[in-house]
């Protein structure tokens, strides 16, 4: 028989007949045969012998065959070691017994040699597909495993050139172009960035699975960070009548240590989800401190909404690798389907989990879990130094979305500030009218008979409400500020604010010094100017230096838009116009060369010329001309000289 | 540190001073977190890029002293020299701290 030759029996049994028997039996199929007398010199056999195969008798003095059966099973060297048992035909006992403790078959005493050869020969077939199976597993899990990490390499390199068709696209479209030729640049743009999303989620799931994924470990403000996630996705809500709400559990520490770009990504993810597939009503972001221990929190957060809903037999199908709920979706809405896989991946990573609940036509909860650090940093808890300020406030909020009421409740009961809340306008004047006095009074400029301004006029022009202070709390674009400044509001906020934000601009309102600095949009003139008051665009990434420079810029009369880094300045410079640019050097994302070089391209279309002042402490050698080169008229060292840093601002005031 | 001073120097007021101190200490108190992990992790560029931010707001603020071992370490991490950093890190985190108290006491 094929395969038979050199595959070694071990048989074990007291009866040194049936140790004969089945030796002669055996020997003459052409198996090698191994004899053992009882259990313990089977088990001191098999340390030096493996046998590709065992047969076992039950009875035997000393261990019994049931005791060997569970060593070798037990055993990791072992175990992968087929047991054939012998029983006798009347012991159906130990036939069940043995199979249970590991055994593969019996075979009952008195036995055929047809039988007993059958069923060696069965086993060992069985024992020789498992072991192609298994190489073959290990095979294909090293293949996925390579192109994954190759896939993951690859990354920069299939980026790289992908950013250079997408930005040189957008230069583009700067220059003079007719109106087809628009078009199809704008083609070119619309296709380039989905096509590098699509890139990116694919290297990133490679990554995760190719082992790659490294996670950072910052302190972060994970209470930013969410209220970052809302401003980057409100964008994607395309006008559509879509609230989004932010509430955010009191019990947040501060700052927490983990890595805020892989949480960031799960949420713009789930969230971006989220706005996609609603079309109108809500979409509320929360977290939630399910537990603490020792220096760990484990969040919980949850992104609700009220879009399309999943069907039942779909929800688990969208977590997995590239699926969606309905392969026509791919169609309608785009993406690779990988958002939740990569989502659920982090998750884990982070020992939670990312699942979803859903009724069809309602909406849908997106869960993600994970264990987070408490920072062990020094932060300064002026928070609760702070917290007296505002308690015993009264304020009243009117809005007619109650989600939005709830949250807003919630947030000002743990400052110990007293809320009435109402979803009309006419509501409020009527309690006016009857007397009850409010410290401040949060409006939603957008409703209306009567609306805010209308209220706001009301209110003001009668001597005992006045002193009443006005926010406007709005899902307006940041433009109606200025209209809500000029209205005579003491304070404008976007939704949704998150606590500290809205928080801070409560301090504000009532003369207290906010925690950080909102960025300042145009800001009324304080001091006279000795010289030209000017627009000037700050880019600059460190928050102090941004501060600093406002503040001294400002107390001469100029006006001060502040850019994180050189991308966002040059969107300022889209909207809006400016007479000088004070531009750092090292700045993420974009540095202040690059950007530089950028605002000189887009001017050769224009012809205009805006002057722009570095200001870096990188004072080496050579780098004032590499300023210079990039198209830079000045430079401005750094610690910044407040007389230093005017001479050379006013020095541009005839141009 | 003379708060008045310093206001006088920068020609702003003592809130604002107060103000961007308390900025200053939570930006700077982040930034050392991450210039330390980037030290143990032997990434030059990243504490490079942290020791930068910190040289920046120390020396714009004028806290000289705390500016002149933020430069020391800017410079060394810039060419790559991390080697004993975190003996001159610990040295302007004792600073900082001794600025976190007096601060406290003050504002």
């Amino acid at each position: 028989m094929e395969g038979i030759s050199g595959k070694k029996i071990l048989v074990v049994d007291d009866s040194l007949t049936i140790r004969m028997q089945i030796k002669d039996i055996l020997e003459d199929e052409g198996y090698e045969v191994e004899l053992a007398k009882d259990g313990e010199t089977c088990l001191e056999l098999i340390q030096t012998v493996t046998p590709d195969i065992i047969l076992l008798d039950i009875i035997m003095p000393g261990i019994s065959g049931l005791d060997v059966c569970k060593a070798i099973k037990g055993d990791q060297r072992t175990q992968d070691i087929p047991i054939l048992i012998l029983t006798h035909v009347s012991d159906s006992e130990n036939k069940v017994a043995g199979l249970n403790a590991g055994a593969d078959d019996y075979v009952t005493k008195p036995f055929a040699i047809e039988e007993l050869n059958a069923r060696i020969s069965a086993i060992l077939r069985t024992k020789a597909l498992q072991g192609e199976l298994v190489l073959a597993k290990d095979a294909a899990e090293a293949s996925a495993k390579s192109k994954s990490s190759f896939l993951a390499n690859m990354s920069h390199e299939i980026r790289t050139p992908m950013n250079g068709i997408t930005g040189f696209t957008e230069l583009l479209l700067d220059t003079s172009l007719d109106d087809e030729q628009v078009e199809y640049v704008k083609t070119i743009q619309r296709s380039g960035e989905s096509l590098l999303v699509l890139i990116n989620d694919i290297l990133d799931f490679s990554k995760i699975e190719a082992g790659q994924i490294d996670f950072e470990i910052i302190d972060f403000d994970i209470e930013q960070l969410m209220s970052d996630v809302c401003e980057l996705v409100k964008p994607k809500l395309d006008n559509k009548a879509v609230q989004i709400l932010l509430d955010i559990d009191p019990e947040t520490p501060t700052l927490l240590k983990g890595d805020p770009h892989r949480l960031r990504q799960v949420l713009i993810n789930l969230m971006g989800n989220a706005a996609k597939f609603t079309a109108d009503g809500e979409i509320k972001l929360s977290l939630k401190i399910e537990k603490k221990e020792d220096q760990q929190v484990f969040i919980h957060a949850e992104i609700q909404d009220t879009g399309i809903g999943i069907p039942n037999d779909k929800i688990k199908a969208i977590f997995e690798i590239f699926s969606q709920a309905d392969s026509s979706t791919t169609r309608e809405f785009g993406g690779t389907g990988l958002g939740l896989s990569i989502a659920r991946e982090i998750s884990r990573k982070l020992g939670g989990n990312c699942w979803a609940e859903s009724e069809l036509g309602r909406g849908s909860i997106f869960h993600v879990t994970g264990w987070l650090e408490i920072s062990d940093e020094t932060t300064i808890k002026m928070e609760a130094l702070k917290e007296a300020e505002l308690a015993g406030k009264e304020i009243l909020i009117i809005d007619e979305n109650a989600t939005n009421l709830d949250l807003l409740k919630k947030t000002f009961s743990g400052y110990r500030i007293k809320t009435t809340v109402l979803r009309s306008n006419k509501e409020a004047i009527k309690l006016l009218n009857d007397g009850i006095l409010f410290d401040l009074i949060i409006v939603e400029p957008c409703l209306a008979d009567p609306d805010a301004y209308q209220l706001l006029q009301e209110i003001r022009g009668q001597d005992h409400l006045k002193d009443i202070k006005f926010l406007a709390y709005t899902i307006l674009a940041g433009d109606s500020y200025k209209r809500a400044s000029k209205q005579g509001f003491d304070g404008y906020l976007p939704k949704p604010a998150g606590r500290k934000k809205m928080i801070n601009m409560l301090r504000t309102i009532f003369g207290h010094t906010p925690d950080h600095t909102t960025i300042t949009q145009y800001t009324p003139v304080k001091e006279k100017a000795e010289h030209m008051p000017k627009k000037i665009l700050l880019a600059e990434d460190n928050p102090v230096n941004q501060k600093l420079a406002v503040k001294i810029l400002e107390k001469k009369g100029h006006s001060v838009m502040v850019a994180e880094n050189g991308r966002r300045a040059l969107e300022f410079l889209k909207d809006h116009s400016f007479d000088l640019i004070l531009m750092d050097i090292q700045m993420p994302e974009m540095d202040g060369i690059e950007a530089t070089r950028k605002i000189r391209l887009r001017e050769m279309e224009t012809g205009h010329h805006i002057p722009i002042i570095a200001m870096t402490a990188n004072a080496m050698k050579g780098d004032r001309e590499k300023y210079l080169e990039a198209g830079m008229d000045e430079y401005a060292s750094k610690p910044v000289k407040p007389k230093e840093l005017f001479d050379k601002i006013n020095a541009f005031d005839k141009s | 540190m003379e708060i008045t001073i310093l206001a006088e120097n920068l020609g702003l007021d003592v809130e604002d001073i107060v103000e961007l101190l308390e900025l200053y200490i939570e930006n700077v108190a982040l930034d050392l977190s991450e210039l330390d992990a980037a030290l143990k992790a032997g990434n030059a560029a990243e504490a490079h890029k942290r020791s930068h931010s910190i040289k920046g707001a120390s020396g714009n603020l004028g806290l000289n002293d705390l500016y002149e071992i933020a430069c020391k370490i800017d410079n060394k991490a810039r060419i790559n020299e991390i080697q004993g950093l975190d003996y001159m890190v610990q040295d302007f985190r004792e600073k900082y701290d001794g600025l976190v108290n007096e601060f406290k006491n003050i504002a």
